[in-house]
């Protein structure tokens, strides 16, 4: 188990490493640069602007340099509105995209699995139709989509809830749905096969014969063995919310660190581009490391390699 | 001698045949090539079906609206802003004038090629990787999928950005970026395949037969895991879609006044409160055409693979 552990951080560093660099190169190489405002006129200026972003050094020299800022946890300055750091961007961004993610993280957990579960024990069909429709519109169609048309529908026809900016519990609501269709779709899905693959085993039909309440055996013997896939899918189903708010924090005007990277794309703001994607990276990395560490730890007829 | 003498054979020992009989050994159905099998699944699959006649309806509509229709995509007349479906304009008109059903289709034609060639370049790198890996196999195949794994684990909206930033907005860099983010599925499906089937027998033969290893993977192990890799593929197409729409609706997708549905649905953004309707149709197109290839792509999962069921 140690060994696993050890070897999955040291991957997650390797995927780490190799994102910061590749970053790196490709904002290098890009065309174009943030310099070309009006304040940047004269060429001292521009040199000392250049200076003060290593951008005067050869190529391998700046890696070098981003490199060691970057283990020391510094991510440098906006090359666009100087004086902010890329930290700065990131404390003022990420609170707000968390916040919406925990929200559409707990309604994709609870949708999915009581919508999976539906699927796989009800014995009406239209229950189980309704489940494998929802389950295919959300994989099936994109999330700004739902957006636009949860947009439409509730807030400027029916006038029912707000949809711009996140600052009342209501603005929550119809982002969170937006968000987390998508996964709930995928966990319908895992839940309903795995829980149908878990019903036919051997120790619930024991289970069942031996008195247990079918609510009872279904809650404490099959829904808790058919979590399996569901807490493996949690580690791509983080990296989904995060870049997925990318575009639900555009369509509600949410101010989270999605819109900030989509700004700074558009400013050409290369630091905090690096800085946001490799800050993204780390948050993603580890938290596909927890859900793989923690099936395996769940379950112990993972094989560890 | 008593004994022999019963056994004398005679002519009338024996009984014709009725000519009937001599057809029971004989296949009554032709035999059914692999595709041939898969189409009989597939049609019975009405979702699939419908979804099938959907897509050719909708890629014709695309190519020959934009054709036959007196108007262009770009051609602005103000004239006519901002209209509600009319005879002349059966979608209405946007701010400018221009006819909304030949922009929505045209904006088709460049999201359905996006999603086929993205797909196309994905299916090209990914099989030659995956197959690759999992017939050499070893030490090569470690390290091979551990690359995949490490580009895995970031999400692809994050790629595609940052490459569309790198070579500008353009259809090259949009094309690059979706291929570069969508082969490792594709590569990780080739390779479990070839794995299984390069320990088979018939993959013996054509060793022990002389093939050359490129002959055995292309020719033999690659063609006998085709059923997989078009189901896939079928998946790539509307995932490449979905890509482009979303950095179209992001607003960093291809410029004006190119369209394709996502950069009509980010300009049709701002009119969500006042003309909720000129929204709908490029929402309507993408949502019906993404459905539409969802359906394809399970109902052949079910018709090439019918043991998955």
């Amino acid at each position: 188990m140690f060994k696993y552990i050890v070897k999955r951080v040291l991957i997650g560093f390797i995927t780490l490493f190799i994102l910061a660099t590749a970053t790196f190169f490709l904002m290098k190489i890009t065309p174009g640069s943030p310099f070309s405002a009006e304040k940047y006129k004269s060429p001292e200026a521009l040199a000392a602007a250049k200076a003060k972003y290593n951008l005067d050094k050869p190529i391998m020299e700046q890696y070098v340099l981003y490199m060691s800022d970057l283990a020391h946890g510094d991510l440098g300055e906006s090359m666009v509105h100087q004086g902010n750091t890329v930290w700065y961007y990131i404390k003022h961004g990420f609170p707000v995209t968390a916040r919406l993610g925990v929200v559409a993280f707990i309604l994709s957990v609870f949708g999915g699995i009581s919508l999976g579960a539906a699927a796989a024990l009800s014995k009406k069909k239209w229950i189980n139709n309704l489940c494998m429709i929802v389950a295919t519109i959300g994989v099936s169609v994109p999330s700004f989509l739902i957006a636009m048309l949860l947009i439409i529908v509730f807030g400027v026809e029916l006038k029912w809830l707000p949809f711009v900016g996140l600052t009342k519990p209501a603005n929550y609501i119809l982002p969170a749905i937006s968000l987390s269709l998508y996964p709930i779709a995928m966990i319908a899905r895992l839940t309903r096969s795995s829980l149908l693959e878990v019903m036919k085993q051997d120790y619930i039909i024991l289970a069942r014969s031996k008195g247990t309440p079918y609510k009872k055996v279904v809650i404490k013997h099959a829904l808790k063995n058919a979590m399996l896939p569901v807490i493996t899918y949690c580690g791509p189903m983080f990296a989904f919310l995060l870049t997925g708010s990318f575009v639900i924090e555009n369509a509600f005007s949410i101010p989270g660190i999605g819109k900030t990277f989509i700004t700074c794309v558009t400013d050409r703001d290369y630091t905090v581009i690096m800085g946001v994607t490799i800050f993204l990276g780390i948050i993603i990395i580890t938290f596909n490391l927890l859900s793989d560490i923690l099936s395996a730890m769940i379950d112990p007829r993972i094989k560890l390699k | 001698m008593e004994e022999n003498k019963n056994f004398e054979i005679t002519p009338d020992l024996f009984e014709r045949l009725d000519d009937s009989d001599k057809n029971a050994e004989k296949i009554a159905y032709e035999s059914k090539t692999y595709f041939q099998d898969a189409w009989s699944r597939f049609k019975q699959n009405k979702l699939a079906l419908a979804g099938l006649c959907f897509l050719a309806i909708m890629v014709v509509c695309c190519i020959v609206i934009p054709m036959v229709s007196p108007y262009s995509y770009d051609a602005q007349n103000m004239a006519v802003a901002s209209q509600n479906p009319t005879l002349a304009h059966p979608m209405g008109t946007d701010r400018f004038g221009r006819d909304i059903l030949v922009r929505v289709m045209c904006g088709g034609r460049i999201s359905l090629s996006v999603g086929v060639i993205a797909a196309l370049i994905a299916l090209v790198v990914g099989v030659i990787y995956g197959g690759i890996s999992g017939y050499v196999g070893g030490k090569v195949d470690m390290v091979m999928m551990r690359i995949v794994d490490c580009m895995y684990s970031i999400p692809d909206t994050l790629y595609v950005i940052l490459i569309v930033v790198v070579f500008e907005p353009s259809m090259f860099s949009i094309l690059l970026g979706i291929s570069i983010s969508s082969w490792m599925g594709m590569s990780r499906q080739v390779r479990a395949q070839v794995l299984t089937l390069k320990e088979q027998e018939f993959s013996l033969a054509a060793f022990v037969l002389g093939a050359s290893p490129k002959r055995i993977l292309f020719k033999h192990l690659i063609i006998n895991s085709m059923g997989p890799i078009i189901v896939q593929f079928t998946m790539l197409v509307p995932a490449a879609i979905f890509s482009e729409a979303t950095l179209g609706y992001l607003g960093i997708g291809l410029s004006v006044p190119q369209a394709s549905w996502g950069t009509l649905a980010n300009d049709a953004k701002g009119l969500v409160a006042t003309r909720p309707l000129e929204c709908m149709w490029p929402i309507l197109a993408i949502c019906l055409t993404m459905l539409a290839l969802n359906f394809i792509g399970d109902g052949l999962g079910d018709a090439l693979d019918p043991k998955k069921k």
